[in-house]
């Protein structure tokens, strides 16, 4: 199973989107960016979905950090700016980028699309 | 600048009609004041002189008391303010000052008894009075002081000038001394009170200034708070509007499971779903709104084909999703323009989800997004086939929060948003409108010397 890392700082949004991703993928949660960098160094995380605006270390610093560190996909979610932000997204590499407020359907099909690239050496 | 040099003319025009003005109202009292005059001169007169050549000259005296009040009273009135000209009416003014001018100028040397003392003091007396009462209520224009003082005394000071006594002499020489002295004042007085009346009129001026600004200030104080108030706002509601979705495809999926739930929920999980993508809306309109006035941008060199593609990127989805046929065309060369990007990006969206609303009940909706350049600026057009705008309200889509569309769907700041994205860069927006639809068209100049914008 591929492993989700979802990193946002309000719990009921990580809550009710980890429970729809669930059957599908293993979820892993980090409350802001930091949280997230020390999940990433101790887990085998296949795709990282970030909020932009968050608390310690935002989206942006996480997407670089881990352009830096490891190889993994990385959605950025706006919540704010979504012109401004896409296009920094972009620009730092972001593999995909959503807009709040989306439909479950956008982000599985764009998880499900990026994993699709991965070649698949991983467990199922 | 424009503006200012407009103040400035309008202020110029204002001053010469008031001038003008002034010389009218003021010139019948003294006119008469003359009139009053001639008939006492003519009366002391008729005892030393042969009463014919008195007659014709006080019967030419009323003559031209008469035309000059028809020229004021009937002509000048009835043309006053419709396609005035100022400097035609000083010159009409001047003439009938001239006429009676030459008249008293008549009197001081052709109608002068020979060798009368007393009689010649009198006269003095009365054209140095005449004259004085005409300079100051002919003030405002040295023109029309002069064409009556120097016909009317300069004659006289000659006659009496050839007058052998040592009494006409000095009598000769404080004519012209008065005259010259007449002259100094009347240019003095002319000044001051122009000047004067220019303070007036730049007082009204700055006055007005002041209301607008303040009033420009209070608006613009109260769009500040809301951008503020929206920014926050939006960045909270966004969150929650995502998680109803994420809850209502739960109910979805659990309601899949038993046979007859799902065709249940649907029409609830629907318009649920349409009121997220409302609440949705109106977020990214005060989105807009917040970014565009609090941010600093820097400007940058940036290709106007990257703005056009990124534009096309964000929206043709979403676009191309309403059945709408979304192109671009023209010169998109690797010309760079000195701009933000994200601001006109914005701009650009703006407009093209205008365009797309004003298409969605055309059954072959179309927008076309076209670029051209000419020595100054580049054109960005967006030109949609819907029905137009309505002439009675095309002097206000640009205001802020004037809007079309129902409520709920739009909030009124895009076309105001993106009017001032562009003039922050020093461009212009305008548009062409018929019932064959709408081109707004963004022009941005090539060069500029502004480093960063604020809207």
């Amino acid at each position: 199973m591929y492993q989700i890392l979802l990193v946002d700082d309000d719990h009921l949004y990580r809550a009710a989107l980890s429970r729809l991703l669930r059957p599908t993928y293993e979820i892993l949660e980090a409350g802001d960016g930091l949280q997230a960098q020390k999940i990433v160094l101790h887990q085998n995380v296949d795709i990282v979905v970030s909020d932009i605006r968050m608390p310690k270390n935002d989206g942006l610093k996480l997407l670089k950090w881990l352009r830096e560190a490891r190889n993994i996909p990385v959605i950025l979610i706006s919540g704010y700016s979504e012109v401004l932000e896409n296009i920094q997204a972009k620009d730092l590499g972001a593999d995909g980028f959503l807009a709040k407020p989306f439909k479950f359907n956008e982000i599985k099909n764009m998880i499900d699309s990026l994993l699709a690239k991965k070649p698949d050496e991983r467990k199922s | 600048m424009n503006r200012m040099t407009q103040n400035h003319s309008n202020i110029e025009s204002k001053l010469e009609n008031k001038r003008i003005e002034m010389l009218y109202s003021q010139g019948f009292l003294t006119q008469s004041i003359g009139l009053l005059n001639a008939v006492l001169y003519w009366n002391i007169s008729r005892d030393f002189i042969s009463i014919e050549p008195l007659n014709f000259w006080l019967a030419a005296f009323v003559f031209v008391f008469l035309l000059r009040t028809a020229v004021q009273y009937v002509f000048y009135k009835r043309n006053a303010g419709i396609a005035f000209n100022p400097r035609r009416w000083e010159l009409v003014f001047s003439a009938g000052a001239l006429l009676s001018g030459i008249l008293w100028g008549l009197a001081g040397s052709w109608l002068l008894p020979d060798g009368a003392l007393a009689h010649h003091a009198f006269l003095g007396f009365i054209i140095s009075g005449t004259t004085a009462a005409a300079a100051v209520a002919y003030c405002t224009s040295v023109w029309a002081v002069q064409a009556f003082l120097l016909p009317a005394v300069i004659p006289f000071a000659f006659a009496v000038f050839n007058d052998a006594s040592k009494i006409h002499y000095y009598m000769s020489m404080l004519t012209f001394l008065y005259a010259g002295v007449v002259t100094i004042n009347a240019v003095r007085l002319n000044k001051s009170i122009l000047k004067s009346l220019r303070y007036q009129f730049e007082n009204e001026k700055l006055l007005e200034e002041v209301r607008q600004a303040q009033a420009t200030a209070a608006q613009t104080a109260k769009m500040v708070a809301l951008s503020e108030m929206s920014g926050g706002v939006s960045h909270e509601i966004n969150t929650p509007l995502t998680i109803i979705n994420f809850e209502t495809q739960s109910i979805r999926d659990i309601c899949k499971k038993t046979a007859d739930g799902d065709a249940a929920i649907k029409p609830i999980t629907e318009r649920i779903d349409a009121m997220v993508a409302r609440m949705a809306k109106i977020v990214i309109g005060l989105k807009a709104f917040a970014r565009e006035t609090n941010r600093e941008q820097p400007i940058s060199l940036v290709s106007l084909e990257q703005i056009v593609s990124d534009a096309m990127d964000f929206c043709q989805g979403r676009i191309r999703s309403r059945g709408i046929v979304i192109e671009t065309s023209g010169a998109m060369t690797d010309l760079r323009i000195p701009c933000n990007n994200y601001k006109i990006i914005q701009a650009l969206l703006n407009l093209i989800n205008n365009a797309a609303d004003a298409v969605a009940d055309r059954a072959a909706g179309r927008i076309d997004i076209s670029t051209s350049e000419d020595d100054e600026y580049v054109h960005i057009s967006i030109t949609d086939n819907g029905r137009g705008i309505p002439e009675n309200i095309q002097d206000k889509i640009m205001q802020p929060f004037f809007t079309t569309k129902e409520v709920g769907a739009g909030t009124g700041l895009g076309l105001s948003v993106a009017l001032g994205i562009v003039q922050s860069h020093n461009g212009k927006m305008n548009f062409e409108t018929s019932n064959k639809g709408t081109k707004f068209t963004i022009s941005l100049p090539k060069n500029t010397k502004i480093h960063s914008i604020a809207v």
